[in-house]
């Protein structure tokens, strides 16, 4: 079931966007409307305009939003640090040669990002820089409080799961990567626990590591079809994924999007079958799905057969978790004089 | 008459690819340069030229316009493509003209070994800034003869009345297997619009050796030369749209950012 906001609270919603445009209430963005979930929740989603055509992976930290911009033709790409209110954007980090900024995550303490092969981390308070890693292999670092987890490669140039505390500069290789193919090397953190997915002797499996305690766990599926997750993202009890039927033939068109129950031991699927997703993201207590025809869906993590929202209208290119748990979805400008669109969406 | 239209098809682009230069610099290292320095006005109108005859000569084009796609006009094919991945971070260039050539090898049954992906480099003219397109489908069309027919023309798609039709059907028609003188087409694309690589940015060549119109989303088949395992393969994709995230958005992306050319075909 697909609901979109009931008409009273449309009119709520109105009313809220039109007092908060009134003279003294500047400070706060203006487009901003909210969704009853009917669980005693709600959702708000948050329309900010960019002065960019397009960005690449925005995320929220405290009232700024710091994203990657095109510096244009030939100049290479920046982090920027944007402020909605005042819109204002100032440069973080600056490519200096015409390279494109490959991944970055941030929060409140840290900036991590990746040039091509190299994986580099910033104190934002301080401005103190670390290289992490000169690795070959393209990885989408996760990040979580002063920890930075990436599949990162060995001197035998085979793949391992590696985490950096930052603060103290030690890494520690947790586990190898049995399979690091397509699906295996975007790890995501919830609380504590990293997540991610690997094919281990033809079994697929979800890997947890316990930070607290140092453990790696692992969950296979038994089950005979979509057992190969990937993308995996953990909410409480359930690991959500995208999973896959084969790994001797990649069809991305062959998957289903669910939840693995530790209770049952199985995948779960929450999606029809064929319905292709292009992106999911769980952050906030949401499950965010992007669809093959760029719809945004989003659900609760902890009732995932529940009521389904689409918090915006029309197409979304991409989204995007912070470390805050804001949802960012965006979508870029069709012409060159056009403007990128944010929405963030928080659940209350 | 196709005959005729189809033999001056060839000798433009054949002495196009003389026209296209080698050894050129800057842009972004990533293996695809970001505009094409070797272009000039003339080499731009003479691209031009050659797309639209080649698009005349295989009946893709109607008066500047495009034809409404009908489903399961391509059906599924595919084509016998060898994935090699690229022996640095910035060969995707040679890497994918590697494999494009591995296709046309087993077609024309030729005994002649397969170039090495330093022999293309050097005739590409691939720097630690990558490769252009034009120069690419220059070092293809080298081995015209050598493996059998070898005619590839390096094309833009954002120039067209129609991007995703003229994505489409340029690849659909090479994959064909009644098409005289295929080809294995490379696309340049920018990667986070490609679902799999899961919002990795980068400028990137590779082959597509199928495609499959029967399901929905449409499908094409990469074969990936990446140096990254996560991203190295052969896999079958959604092609998307200029709107929906796929190869076709990849390599429109991809287009409108620079004017390094997004097709060999």
């Amino acid at each position: 079931m697909v609901t979109d906001r009931p008409p009273a609270k449309l009119l709520a919603a109105a009313l809220l966007a039109i007092a908060l445009t009134l003279p003294g209430c500047a400070s706060r963005p203006a487009d901003t409307r909210q969704i009853t979930t009917g669980d005693g929740a709600s959702l708000s989603v948050t329309k900010v305009e960019l002065p960019y055509r397009a960005c690449d992976k925005p995320q929220k930290v405290g009232e700024s939003i710091y994203l990657v911009v095109s510096r244009g033709e030939d100049k290479g790409s920046s982090i920027v640090r944007y402020d909605p209110l005042r819109r204002k954007a100032e440069t973080i980090v600056e490519t200096t040669d015409p390279q494109l900024i490959g991944w970055f995550v941030v929060n409140d303490e840290w900036l991590v990002w990746s040039v091509e092969q190299e994986l580099f981390a910033r104190r934002l308070r301080t401005g103190e820089q670390q290289l992490l890693s000169t690795s070959r292999d393209l990885c989408a670092p996760a990040l979580r409080g002063d920890l930075v987890a990436w599949d990162g490669l060995t001197k035998e140039r085979t793949h391992q799961m590696v985490v950096r505390d930052l603060a103290s500069g030690v890494t520690t290789a947790i586990a190898p990567v049995a399979l690091a193919d397509l699906y295996n090397n975007f790890p995501a953190w919830d609380g504590r626990r990293l997540v991610w997915t690997d094919v281990i002797d033809g079994m697929g499996v979800y890997r947890s590591y316990d930070s607290s305690t140092g453990v790696v766990a692992d969950h296979e599926i038994t089950q005979d079809d979509f057992r190969y997750p990937g993308y995996a993202q953990a909410a409480g009890e359930r690991i959500y994924s995208i999973n896959f039927d084969r790994v001797d033939e990649w069809d991305w068109g062959v998957q289903r999007l669910g939840y693995f129950s530790a209770v049952a031991k199985r995948f779960v699927p929450i999606v029809p079958e064929g319905f292709v997703a292009n992106s999911l993201v769980v952050a906030g207590g949401l499950v965010a799905v992007v669809d093959s025809e760029q719809e945004l869906t989003v659900r609760a993590a902890d009732e995932p057969h529940g009521a389904v929202y689409r918090p915006v209208r029309g197409r979304v290119d991409f989204v995007q978790a912070s470390s805050d748990g804001t949802l960012i979805a965006w979508r870029e400008a069709a012409n060159k004089t056009g403007r990128c669109l944010l929405f963030l969406i928080e659940r209350h | 008459m196709k005959h005729v239209l189809f033999r001056s098809v060839v000798a433009t682009l054949l002495l196009f690819s003389t026209l296209v230069g080698t050894a050129w610099a800057a842009s972004a290292r990533s293996g695809a340069l970001l505009n094409d320095p070797g272009l000039t006005a003339e080499s731009e109108a003479s691209m031009r030229k050659a797309t639209a005859e080649k698009e005349a000569a295989l009946g893709i084009a109607t008066g500047g316009g495009f034809s409404i796609l009908s489903l399961n006009k391509y059906g599924l094919q595919t084509r016998p493509v060898t994935n090699y991945r690229q022996e640095t971070t910035y060969w995707c260039g040679p890497a994918s003209v590697r494999q494009s050539l591995s296709f046309h090898r087993t077609d024309s049954g030729s005994s002649a070994g397969l170039p090495s992906q330093t022999t293309l480099a050097n005739k590409i003219g691939t720097t630690s800034d990558g490769s252009s397109t034009a120069a690419m489908a220059s070092a293809l069309n080298s081995y015209n003869g050598v493996f059998g027919s070898v005619i590839y023309l390096a094309s833009n798609i954002t120039d067209t009345s129609n991007p995703y039709e003229t994505f489409v059907n340029r690849i659909g028609t090479m994959l064909r297997s009644i098409t005289v003188n295929a080809t294995a087409p490379i696309i340049l694309a920018q990667t986070k619009y490609i679902p799999r690589y899961n919002g990795v940015s980068s400028r990137h060549y590779m082959t597509v050796s199928g495609i499959n119109d029967n399901v929905s989303p449409m499908q094409m088949r990469s074969v990936d030369p990446h140096y990254s395992s996560a991203y190295y393969g052969v896999r079958w994709e959604n092609v998307g749209s200029t709107s929906t995230n796929g190869l076709c958005k990849a390599c429109y992306e991809a287009d409108r950012a620079g004017s390094n050319r997004v097709m060999a075909w």
